[in-house]
């Protein structure tokens, strides 16, 4: 599958985005789509900026140029990077994201957490939106677990009530911040046919950042694999994994030394000691 | 070279604080700004003034208690040297409505009720509470930063009188109870001194004003934290020592404009 040149599938579009902390540069003209109601995969080593990526359109970052083009109905695309902040919530109303933690409100209750949002957007009697937040939380498995408190739960538990939290408003995009990292291999498994069975059932559109390769190569349509401020290399995931390219090929199978030096930057090692 | 050294860390700290102190008003502006939705607002108010206030009640009243009965015992062991005890009552009562209650309430304010404020605040951006909110498309300002806002700005000033009722009590059981000046002398010394408006309005106002400053200190310092534990710790320190710092140059200022 290749995206769409044209842009008609594409829900988000990032047109040569600059994005820099002080000094340091993370993306340098960059740019990328994501296609409608697939998944879409954006790994690359650690400390490349994948999770500003996500940052970047869900608006929480503003890059220095570019746009960044979210398609609403009737093929309007508008720039993430531009709306006021009025607008930019109207806009994440449509959107939701999975933090790496969770990060689900202390204060409440599992089932507390689901309905906050529900309670917030919508104008559903309080019956009907406590029924929604179970039937989220029974799709995850956790309707058992919904009087517990957020610090009684496991990691893994805790990640997937933030995933019952983050489709109560039925988004159309879910941003995943490595989803998988620090997980057994029990919930990875979880956590896998959860991402895939709401993007086959419901459509939604879901961007995967991570680092877990056969994790993801396993269940996304489209990769993208970012390092050192640019786009290494893209495309579906077998395509991926027979990339010859010596990054690419470090990158996927895990290679210790390789294009990515094994040594951090330093002067003469005979001179240091 | 050692010169220039010095001028250009001036000047750091000039851009520094002055873009700091930008970015804190306009965070305020935004959490104030827009109208309040009365069904979601006022129950969030309402448990934030709980937290606020009500649980730093017993800190106010036993610190006040305290400080007037101190007043009142070193105020009489004065006064008694030229026969003047008869004008304690107006000593503590004037000491207390005038500088000590908004001051010490305050100061007891920042330690118990600001610190807490940013140390939460904190944690919650810490822990992405913050930003997954925001992506929720619900404005953490509006929901988290401004209700802990009004309810310190409604609390300190209350707080205040409290403390300071409780003090001038004190001052009554040391030099009344304890010491045998005559209570009619007391409580009609202290009501022909003490006047509605200087008095009692201004240090109303001083309060108003400490409470405005501590409680923007204490929430900005816990939204603008770093995200590990020492920035933590920083901003707990840091809206602490700002918030004391601030109310007591403030107190000179705004005495320098009420009282002179």
């Amino acid at each position: 599958m290749q995206p769409d040149t044209q842009g008609r599938l594409n829900l988000i579009t990032l047109e040569n985005v600059t994005f820099s902390r002080g000094k340091h540069i993370i993306y340098d003209n960059v740019s990328l789509t994501i296609p409608k109601g697939k998944i879409t995969a954006i790994m690359g080593p650690s400390g490349t900026g994948k999770t500003t990526l996500l940052r970047l359109i869900g608006g929480q970052l503003k890059p220095q140029s570019g746009s960044i083009l979210y398609k609403i109905e009737n093929d309007q695309k508008i720039d993430i990077s531009k709306l006021s902040r009025a607008k930019l919530f109207q806009l994440r109303k449509r959107m939701s994201m999975l933090f790496q933690n969770g990060a689900l409100f202390t204060n409440m209750s599992v089932l507390n957490n689901v309905i906050y949002p529900l309670k917030e957007h919508t104008k559903l009697p309080n019956e009907l939106i406590r029924s929604l937040a179970l039937m989220k939380l029974e799709t995850v498995g956790l309707r058992g677990a919904c009087d517990k408190m957020p610090a009684q739960l496991s990691g893994g538990m805790a990640r997937r009530a933030a995933l019952a939290r983050a489709i109560a408003l039925d988004p159309e995009l879910i941003m995943y911040d490595e989803p998988f990292t620090g997980q057994d291999p029990i919930t990875m498994a979880v956590l896998l046919k959860l991402i895939k069975q709401l993007n086959d059932t419901l459509g939604i559109t879901s961007i995967i950042v991570s680092h877990d390769v056969d994790e993801v190569l396993s269940i996304a349509d489209y990769v993208y694999i970012i390092a050192n401020t640019k786009i290494l290399a893209s495309g579906t995931p077998q395509g991926i994994k027979e990339n010859r390219d010596p990054d690419v090929y470090q990158f996927i199978h895990g290679l210790p030394d390789g294009s990515v030096p094994f040594h951090y930057p330093a002067k003469d090692y005979f001179e240091d000691l | 070279m050692f010169l220039l050294k010095p001028i250009f860390n001036l000047g750091a700290f000039g851009i520094n604080f002055f873009s700091t102190l930008g970015k804190a008003t306009i965070k305020l502006y935004q959490a104030l700004i827009g109208k309040p939705q009365f069904r979601k607002h006022f129950p969030l108010l309402v448990k934030q003034l709980y937290v606020v206030g009500v649980q730093s009640i017993l800190i106010i009243i036993v610190s006040g208690l305290f400080i007037g009965m101190v007043l009142g015992l070193q105020g009489y062991n004065v006064l008694v040297n030229f026969k003047a005890e008869a004008s304690l009552g107006p000593l503590v009562a004037l000491s207390l409505l005038r500088e000590l209650g908004p001051v010490v309430s305050a100061l007891l304010f920042a330690g118990r009720a600001g610190s807490a404020l940013t140390a939460e605040i904190g944690l919650m951006k810490t822990t992405d509470q913050l930003s997954s909110m925001e992506m929720m498309a619900i404005d953490p300002l509006r929901r988290v930063i401004s209700p802990r806002f009004w309810a310190g700005v409604i609390s300190l000033p209350i707080l205040t009188l409290l403390f300071n009722v409780v003090g001038i009590y004190g001052g009554k059981m040391v030099g009344v109870d304890w010491l045998g000046i005559d209570e009619g002398t007391f409580w009609t010394g202290t009501q022909a001194s003490v006047e509605i408006y200087k008095d009692i309005v201004q240090g109303s106002i001083k309060s108003l004003v400490f409470a405005f400053i501590v409680t923007w200190i204490a929430v900005f310092n816990g939204y603008n934290c770093e995200r590990t534990s020492e920035g933590l710790s920083k901003a707990t320190t840091n809206t602490v020592v700002y918030s004391s710092l601030i109310v007591l140059g403030l107190d000179f200022v705004l005495t320098a404009l009420m009282f002179n």
